[in-house]
This record gives C-alpha cells, sequence and structure tokens, in this order.
C-alpha cells in the first residue's frame, strides 16, 4: 500500500509521551519525515504511565503536525473516514515543536517522574471465584461489542477495545495462510478422547517396565512385557540431597527453535492458519516514512533496492526474537 | 486474622521474650494501630507457606517504618523461605536459596535490602537483577510499597525503555536498583550507574538470569561491583549449569533449599488428550465446564498466541495477550491490566513463564505442552500463589507423550486424566 492510499485514514497515534492522538490522515512528508493529522482529539496518557495521567481534550484541533521522531507508535483504524476536506492551510511544522501547544506543560511535568514505572502498583484484588460474570455462551449476538467490557474491579481503567494486546485488536487484521477453524458446537468429549490414549502402555513402550511407570505408580507389573523392546533410560528425578537439579531445562535442553514451516504446518493444523497480521499493519505509515527517508538519505532516489537495511534497523525496536529474556 | 500485636504472647521457638520486643518498638504499639491492612485473604492456604517456625516479622528488629510498610502489604508472619532467608541476608552472607514458585522469595530478599540501605549515603546499595521486564516492574513496585514509610529510593530500570531517561533519573539518589541485566550494564559502562559501592546484588530466578545468554552480561556486572559485595541466589530451579558460577563467584554461601519436592501440593495437574486440531475445540469447552477466576493459557511461540488470542475473542470471550515481540508500552499495559481484572484469560508465551505473580490467577492452561520440567514447572506455578489453590489443565497430544512422561519423571508428580466432573474445591477455595 502505498503511503498516498492512506491519506483520509483515520489514525491513532501515540507520541513519546504516551499520549494518543486520534484523527484522520491528511498527509505524509517524507523529507522531513513527518505526519500530519487533521480533526485530531487528544485522548491522554488512557493510564499508559504510571502516576498523574494526562486526561483527554475535547477540543478538536484542525491540524497537527507530528515529526517521525516523536512517535511511539501508529495505528490504522479499518474504516476509512471520509475524505478530508482540506479545511485549513497546512501549519508548517515549527522546530521542534511536536503535538497540540495545550498539552506539554502537564507532559513535561510527567516525564520528570521516570521513577515511577508502571507495574502492577496495587495487589489484585481477589474476586470470589464463585462469579462468573463474564461467560457467554457461544453464539450469543453481539458478543464482542458486549465482551470487550472488563469483568474485573478494573472500572474505568479498562484498556479500550481494539488496543494492542487485547483479543479484539487482532479482530482487525486478517489471518496468514487460511481463514482460520470453525469450532464444532458440541462439548469436547473428553472422557471418548482420553480413551484412545492409554498413557501406561505408552510409557512402557517408552521406558520398558519399572521405572518411571512406578515412580508414578500406574503400572501393572507384567502386563506390558512385550512393549518393552528398547526402552530408553528413564529420566533422574529430583532429590533434594543435592542442591542443584538434573531436570531437563532450557539450558540443558538448548533452545528449542522449531523451524518455520514445521510451525507453519503445525498452526494451520490448530488454527486454519499460519498467523495473524499484525507486524507491519500497525506501523506501516511510520515504516513507510521512514523507509522513505532512508531512501533519501543513503541512495538519493536510486530506487527500491536501497530499502533493506533501513527497513530492517528499523523492526529491531520490536525486540529480538528470543523468548522470555530482555534486556 | 491473628494481629502482630497479640501473638507476641505466642510460645515460638527463637522468639525474643516479649518485653524486648516492646523495647525495640520505641515504647508503646501506637504505631500498629494505625496501620492500614487491606483485606485478610481467607483463601485455604498449603503447608508450602504455613509450615513455619513461628517467627513473627518484628523478631528481626527491623526499622520501624519498614514494619509499617510489611503489614500494609498484608503480609502477616514470615513465610518459611522468609523466616530462612532474611536473617542470612541481614547477616551479610552469601546466600543460594530454593524455593517453591509463589512462597515468599520476593519478600524474602526485599525485606532484608530495605532494612540494610543507609538512606543517609546517595548512592547505589543494593541491585536487584531479574530476567525479564515485567518482573522488574512488578519486583520494584513491591519494593516501592515496602518501603513507602522508609526514605529509600528506588529505581527501575529495564530495556524497551529511553536510556536519557534513566541517566537522567540517576542524577538523584537512589539506593535500590532493581534491572535487568542487559540495561543496567549499559548504563554502568556508561558511568551513569555508579556500583562501585553497591554490597548487595540479588539475582531472582537466577537460574534463568544465568543462563548462556546473560551470564557473560551478569560477570560484567558484578565487576562493576563492590569486591566486598554478597550475592544471594533465588529460584525454584538451579540446574546444575548454574553450580560453575557458583564456584567462580560466589564464597561460601550459605545454601537453604525448602523443596522437598518440586510441585506446588495446592496445585491439581490434569492433562487432556487431543488431537492437534481438537485444541480449540477443546479449549472452548473447558472454558464452559472450569470456574476460572482469572487464567493464564500458554502457548509454545508468539505466533500461536496471537492465533489464539484472535480465536477466543472469536469464540465470544475477551482476553489479552503477550509476548516478548511486542512492544514494551503495549506489554506494560496489558500486564497492569490483567492485574486488575481487566480480563480473565490472558494468552502468552514464555515471557510470563517466571516469577510473575497475580494472585487471582486460579487456572493455568498449557495450550501447548512444554518441552521440558523447569519450564512446566514454572509455569503451572502461575496458579496457586502464595499455597492458594489452583489447577493446571495440559492439553496433551500423541507427539507430547515423550515430554509428558519425562516431565512426570522428573518433578515426581503425576499428571492425571482429566475427570468428567472437576471439584470445585480443588481450586475455588
Amino acid at each position: 500500500m502505498s503511503s498516498q492510499q492512506l491519506i483520509g485514514s483515520r489514525i491513532s497515534l501515540i507520541s513519546k509521551k504516551d499520549i494518543r492522538y486520534e484523527g484522520i490522515l491528511y498527509g505524509i512528508d517524507v523529507e522531513n519525515s513527518s505526519v500530519t493529522l487533521q480533526d485530531v482529539k487528544s485522548w491522554g496518557t488512557e493510564n499508559r504511565v504510571e502516576g498523574p495521567q494526562v486526561p483527554a481534550s475535547d477540543e478538536i484541533f484542525g491540524c497537527i503536525v507530528f515529526r517521525g521522531q516523536d512517535i511511539k507508535d501508529l495505528h490504522v483504524h479499518d474504516t476509512p473516514a471520509e475524505a478530508p476536506k482540506p479545511a485549513q492551510p497546512m501549519v508548517a511544522p515549527p522546530p521542534g515543536a511536536l503535538g497540540p501547544p495545550p498539552v506539554p506543560a502537564q507532559e513535561q511535568q510527567q516525564r520528570a517522574d521516570t521513577g515511577k514505572l508502571e507495574g502492577g502498583g496495587k495487589p489484585a484484588k481477589y474476586q470470589p471465584p464463585h462469579k462468573k460474570p463474564n461467560f457467554k455462551p457461544k453464539g450469543e449476538g453481539g458478543k464482542r461489542g458486549g465482551d470487550s467490557a472488563p469483568p474485573g474491579p478494573s472500572g474505568p481503567h479498562a484498556i479500550p477495545g481494539k488496543t494492542v494486546g487485547t483479543g479484539d485488536h487482532l479482530m482487525a487484521r486478517p489471518n496468514r495462510g487460511g481463514g482460520g477453524i470453525a469450532v464444532e458446537s458440541e462439548e469436547f468429549d473428553f472422557q471418548a478422547a482420553l480413551s484412545q490414549f492409554d498413557k501406561d502402555a505408552e510409557r512402557t513402550e517408552i521406558y520398558g517396565v519399572g521405572t518411571a511407570a512406578d515412580a508414578a505408580g500406574g503400572l501393572d507389573g507384567g502386563e506390558a512385557l512385550a512393549l518393552a523392546a528398547a526402552p530408553a533410560p528413564a529420566p533422574k528425578k529430583y532429590n533434594k540431597s543435592s542442591f542443584f537439579d538434573e531436570i531437563s531445562c532450557d539450558a540443558l535442553d538448548g533452545r528449542h527453535r522449531v523451524p518455520g514451516f514445521t510451525e507453519r504446518k503445525l498452526n494451520t493444523e490448530t488454527f486454519g492458519a499460519t498467523g495473524v497480521n499484525t507486524g507491519n499493519r500497525q506501523d506501516r505509515v511510520l515504516n513507510l516514512v521512514i523507509k522513505e527517508q532512508h531512501l533519501l538519505a543513503r541512495y538519493q532516489g536510486r530506487g527500491r533496492g536501497g530499502y533493506r537495511g533501513g527497513y530492517r534497523s528499523y523492526n529491531q525496536r520490536s525486540g529480538s526474537g528470543t523468548q522470555g529474556t530482555s534486556t | 486474622m491473628e494481629t502482630p500485636a497479640a501473638s507476641t504472647n505466642g510460645d515460638h521457638d527463637g522468639k525474643p521474650p516479649a518485653a524486648e520486643q516492646d523495647g525495640e518498638a520505641g515504647g508503646g504499639d501506637d504505631w500498629k494501630a494505625s496501620i492500614k491492612k487491606p483485606p485478610a485473604d481467607e483463601r485455604y492456604m498449603t503447608e508450602d507457606v504455613t509450615l513455619t517456625k513461628g517467627n513473627e516479622f518484628e523478631d528481626y528488629f527491623l526499622k520501624r517504618e519498614l514494619l509499617m510498610g510489611i503489614y500494609e502489604k498484608g503480609f502477616e508472619k514470615p513465610s518459611p523461605i522468609q523466616e530462612e532467608a532474611i536473617p542470612i541476608i541481614l547477616q551479610g552472607r552469601n546466600l543460594l536459596a530454593r524455593a517453591k514458585n509463589g512462597t515468599g522469595k520476593t519478600g524474602s530478599f526485599i525485606i532484608p535490602v530495605l532494612e540494610k540501605v543507609d538512606t543517609s549515603l546517595d548512592y547505589i546499595q543494593a541491585l536487584i537483577l531479574v530476567p525479564t521486564r515485567e518482573l522488574a516492574l512488578q519486583t520494584s513496585s513491591i519494593v516501592k510499597e515496602i518501603g513507602k514509610h522508609t526514605q529509600v529510593q528506588c529505581m527501575v530500570t529495564t530495556g524497551g525503555t529511553t536510556l536519557k531517561d534513566d541517566i537522567m533519573r540517576l542524577y538523584s539518589p537512589v539506593h535500590v536498583l532493581v534491572a535487568t541485566p542487559g540495561r543496567v550494564l549499559d548504563l554502568a559502562d556508561k558511568g551513569a550507574a555508579k556500583l562501585k559501592k553497591c554490597t548487595t546484588v540479588i539475582m531472582d530466578e537466577a537460574d534463568k538470569l544465568l543462563s548462556v545468554e546473560f551470564q557473560p552480561v551478569l560477570e560484567q556486572l558484578l565487576a562493576h561491583c563492590s569486591p566486598q559485595r554478597q550475592i544471594c541466589l533465588f529460584s525454584a530451579t538451579f540446574p546444575v549449569t548454574v553450580k560453575a558460577f557458583k564456584d567462580k563467584h560466589i564464597e561460601n554461601p550459605y545454601e537453604i533449599n525448602l523443596m522437598e519436592e518440586l510441585t506446588l501440593k495446592g496445585i491439581t495437574q490434569y492433562y487432556a488428550f487431543v488431537a492437534e486440531r481438537q485444541k480449540v475445540h477443546c479449549l472452548n469447552t473447558l472454558f464452559t465446564k472450569l470456574d476460572v477466576n482469572q487464567s493464564i493459557i500458554f502457548c509454545n511461540s508468539v505466533n500461536r498466541v496471537e492465533l489464539l488470542a484472535k480465536k477466543i475473542t472469536e469464540l465470544g470471550y475477551s482476553c489479552f495477550y503477550i509476548h516478548a515481540k511486542m512492544q514494551q508500552s503495549h506489554r506494560n499495559r496489558v500486564f497492569h491490566e490483567f492485574r486488575n481484572g481487566a480480563t480473565r484469560h490472558l494468552v502468552c508465551s514464555d515471557l510470563f513463564t517466571r516469577g510473575i505473580d497475580i494472585q487471582s490467577v486460579n487456572v493455568v492452561i498449557n495450550f501447548d505442552f512444554p518441552k521440558n520440567a523447569e519450564t512446566y514447572l514454572h509455569r503451572i506455578g502461575r496458579s496457586g500463589r502464595y499455597g492458594h489453590l489452583g489447577l493446571a489443565i495440559n492439553l496433551i497430544t500423541y507427539d507430547d507423550r515423550h515430554n509428558l512422561f519425562r516431565i512426570e519423571q522428573e518433578l515426581g508428580t503425576e499428571i492425571q486424566p482429566i475427570p468428567p466432573v472437576i471439584n470445585r474445591d480443588l481450586y475455588c477455595r
């Protein structure tokens, strides 16, 4: 999609100071690496930061120019808005300024308080497990709209629907490699499925008799002797007498990197698709701005061949590939 | 609930006489009356946290401001690991401590760290290292809560935030620094974080911190700290691979191992046998059968986390998802909101396997069965926090059987076939 096609789309943009602005994309200035939105409303920090929040503002700003470097996140809403009327002449970006003038004072104050990062200040209130306020029978009408309302004690601080990290956010995104699967309406028959798997016999086949099976107390003596043809060595059980353990772990196993094609095949089996298109979409405009900027800076219009470097370096922002670790 | 004041008459071993305590409290227990405790958690608790010697927090002669923070946090009495570890850390000894998931390890190092900090000195005196950003946020927020009546300044620093902001923050006093290793090393290398006088280094989820990718960073970090530093390692799992690090860097450590067995007594583990293509169907049925207060659902890849979160939403349930490839601001928000109960289900990758403490989670579902015992143990330990009850449900395919048997054997536990009816008393009490 070219950047021009996105013009007129409704865009949510989060500034480096975690304030969300929503407006209609008016233009993209490749040379200055900036994005201009029209009819902009500030939604404030919406609980993205801890401590004092910048509230939403009722005022609608005619036209705001955002510099690429000040944009933290950008999301294209799905329904393209009406074609924007070029209501006002575009405001030239004041050097070093970002966003509407009314908020910066509050923002600055908030930034000063960097010691307070967010992170679950209050202990979660325990909800009595007897309540099941959120269970909705499958197929109930209007489920999505209703269900995005938070059931818990969080009340007004809930994530608004369609923000990254909510299931609703993914609903707007097409699957890759297939359309998904239909789920049967009748209950899954757990007992019938379990009867397909003779756990003890399978274990005996792997480990032979008298090892793992005994430890777990499951096997009845000689019943599966015939299967014990090539027993694997039984894994070592944890023993408190040594401080260090020898249970299987990431450090000993190495990383379980599943090859891409294997995972795609598995995902297709489970979900009828290989993935959800997320990555580029939210950052599409931003990517375009940055890509094109790189193009200009480095290759002086030599063509698309120069894209890769800039594009990749930008993408590194979204984290290293390793799971569960961060630096 | 027994109040600390009333229980000073108790006859517990190792406890100083009541008169001494009153002296320590500074002529009266008036301060206790002003403590605003959270409502008591009346849920059932297992021996994993109740089998104590009967110590009281007051037995450790802690600063009154610290005691106030402890009680206001809702801590009533030290858990077994806290009874063992607090005196050792206060003595300044090196420590290797092993205790089950969710039995109070975090409290057992935060309390002595806060006690040891001298707020008249304006430098970093304690460094608390954790392997993930979310865990850093969680830990630092507990330091701030328990230390709120003290003058201790705690700062958290992780990747995924602006380095410049952290450098600016370090111009004002910081006594306790909670961090993920990469960022703090960066700050130390730049001279922004001055660790030369840092005498206490805590490594939470130590085995994860000492994994291949982190260990060189950890060694460089230790070189920045005071040569007289005390090192304390905490985890529920300590693979033999950690031993080499211990031998090289930790002189004469005191060892605490409270794990007679590895798994928590409060967690009931079941498996459902499924074909890969039946997993979503099976999960959908589980949702209708289980009494989920909050659940964490684990998948083995980022793609699968997103696919499943989308599927669950299509089925009409609200859920959040989190994985390491999301932007940090989004990760923070999801974590925060899920903790506040904004949604019932969280789909995640192994990013959330370690340390994350959300008390109201009573069900963990392994949508994808993990590949090793360590991961399995930490995942199911997200429910049954602080000795409470929880349920772990594993979707097992035929290909998972090897891992199933291995994990059962190594952990010395049995994962039972899911019964037609799951007794609510097993996880809702």
